[in-house]
C-alpha cells in the first residue's frame, strides 16, 4: 500500500498553481475594492451625522419659519408692566443656555423698563430658511420693533432684520439665539 | 498543501464578494435619498441666485452703471425687464447725479417659500454708500430688506420680482 491515495484529477486541478494565482488576484481586486467602499463612506459619514439631512418638505419648513417668527420676535417684546411674567413665559421656547443668557439681559433693561414705563412689541413682517436639517436650523426673519415709552409718550418703530437660530429638542424647535443684523 | 491553500482562498473571495455586496446594498440605500438631496440642491441655487441677484441691483458704480444693470437683467424674466424698465432709468439718472458708488455686504439670504419651479427668497444686505454730490459727503450704510421672486427656467433661476420690505 502507497503511503498517499493516488491524486485524481480533481485534486489536481484544486491544487493548480494557476487556480491559487486566479483566486489570489481576485481576492486582492475585491480587497481593495472593500477597503475603498470603507474608506468612501468613512469619508461622508461623519459629513451626514454633523449636518444631518436636509430639511427640504415645505410643510417642515414652514412649521420651521412660524417658530422662527413667533419665538424668535418673542425674544424682543416685552411690556412693562408684565415684564417678569413676560420673560419667563419666553424662556419656555428657548433652550437651556439661551435661557440663561436671555434672562441676564433682560435684567439690564428691567429697572428703565419699569420705571418708565417701556413696552415693546416686536412683530414678523416675513421670514425666510437661511439653513435648515432635521436637527438645527437658522431662519432669517424681518421683523418690525415698536417701542412706546408710557412716561413720555414717546414712540419708536425700528425695521430690523433677525437671524434665529433653532435647534431641535425633544421632537420640537427650540430657539438657540437671536441676533439682530441692525 | 495547494489545494488547502486554494479552498482557503475561495472562501476568503466569497467572505469578500459578501461584504462588497453589502457596502453596495447600504451605498444604494443611500442614493434613494436623492430627491430630497437633489430639491436641497436646488433650493441652494435659488439662494445663490437671490444673492446674486440683489448683489448686481445694489452694487452700482456711477461710473458704470450701464453696464451693471444691463448684466444685472440677463438672470431676470421677460416680464421682469418691463416692469422694471422705468425704475432702470431713474436708477441710472440718479446715480450719475449723485456720482453714488455703493459697496454690498450680504448679510444673510434664505427662502421664504418654496414649489416646484418657484422660490421667493429674502435677502438681508448692507451697502456702504458713497455720494460725491448730492450733499451726502462722506460714507455712510444702508440696511436693505429685500425680497426676491424667483422662477425656474432650463436649470436657471431668473428673477421675476423684487421688492423692498417695509
Amino acid at each position: 500500500m502507497p503511503d498517499q491515495a493516488p491524486r485524481t484529477s480533481e485534486t489536481s486541478a484544486l491544487a493548480s498553481p494557476w487556480l491559487t494565482a486566479l483566486l489570489g488576484v481576485t481576492a486582492t481586486v475585491l480587497a481593495v475594492l472593500v477597503a475603498l467602499q470603507v474608506h468612501d463612506d468613512r469619508q461622508t459619514a461623519p459629513t451626514r451625522v454633523a449636518t444631518g439631512a436636509a430639511l427640504t418638505d415645505a410643510g417642515a419648513r414652514d412649521r420651521l419659519l412660524d417658530v422662527a417668527a413667533t419665538a424668535g420676535t418673542r425674544v424682543l417684546s416685552y411690556h412693562h408692566d408684565t415684564f417678569d411674567a413676560d420673560v419667563t413665559a419666553t424662556q419656555r421656547s428657548l433652550t437651556a443656555d439661551f435661557a440663561d443668557e436671555y434672562a441676564a439681559a433682560m435684567q439690564q433693561v428691567r429697572a428703565d423698563t419699569v420705571r418708565d414705563e417701556i413696552d415693546q412689541e416686536t412683530t414678523a413682517v416675513s421670514s425666510a430658511v437661511v439653513s435648515a436639517t432635521d436637527a438645527r436650523a437658522e431662519v432669517l426673519v424681518f421683523a418690525n420693533q415698536q417701542t412706546t415709552a408710557g412716561a413720555s409718550g414717546a414712540r419708536r418703530v425700528r425695521r430690523t432684520r433677525l437671524v434665529v437660530r433653532l435647534v431641535r429638542e425633544e421632537g420640537r424647535w427650540t430657539v438657540a439665539g437671536v441676533t439682530a443684523l441692525g | 498543501m495547494s489545494a488547502r491553500v486554494n479552498v482557503g482562498l475561495v472562501v476568503l473571495v466569497l467572505l469578500l464578494g459578501a461584504a462588497l455586496a453589502t457596502l453596495a446594498l447600504r451605498e444604494q440605500d443611500t442614493t434613494a435619498a436623492a430627491p430630497a438631496d437633489s430639491v436641497a440642491v436646488r433650493q441652494d441655487a435659488a439662494q445663490r441666485a437671490a444673492a446674486d441677484q440683489v448683489r448686481a441691483f445694489l452694487d452700482i458704480d456711477h461710473t458704470d452703471v450701464d453696464a451693471q444693470l444691463e448684466e444685472m437683467l440677463e438672470t431676470t424674466t421677460p416680464r421682469f425687464r418691463r416692469q422694471f424698465a422705468p425704475q432702470v432709468r431713474t436708477i441710472t439718472a440718479e446715480t450719475r447725479r449723485r456720482q453714488s458708488t455703493a459697496d454690498v455686504t450680504l448679510l444673510r439670504v434664505g427662502l421664504s417659500s418654496w414649489a416646484d419651479g418657484a422660490a421667493t427668497a429674502l435677502v438681508a444686505a448692507d451697502t456702504a454708500v458713497t455720494s460725491a454730490a448730492g450733499g451726502t459727503d462722506g460714507r455712510r450704510t444702508v440696511p436693505w430688506r429685500i425680497e426676491v421672486d424667483l422662477v425656474e427656467d432650463g436649470g436657471r433661476w431668473l428673477t421675476d420680482g423684487l421688492r423692498f420690505v417695509n
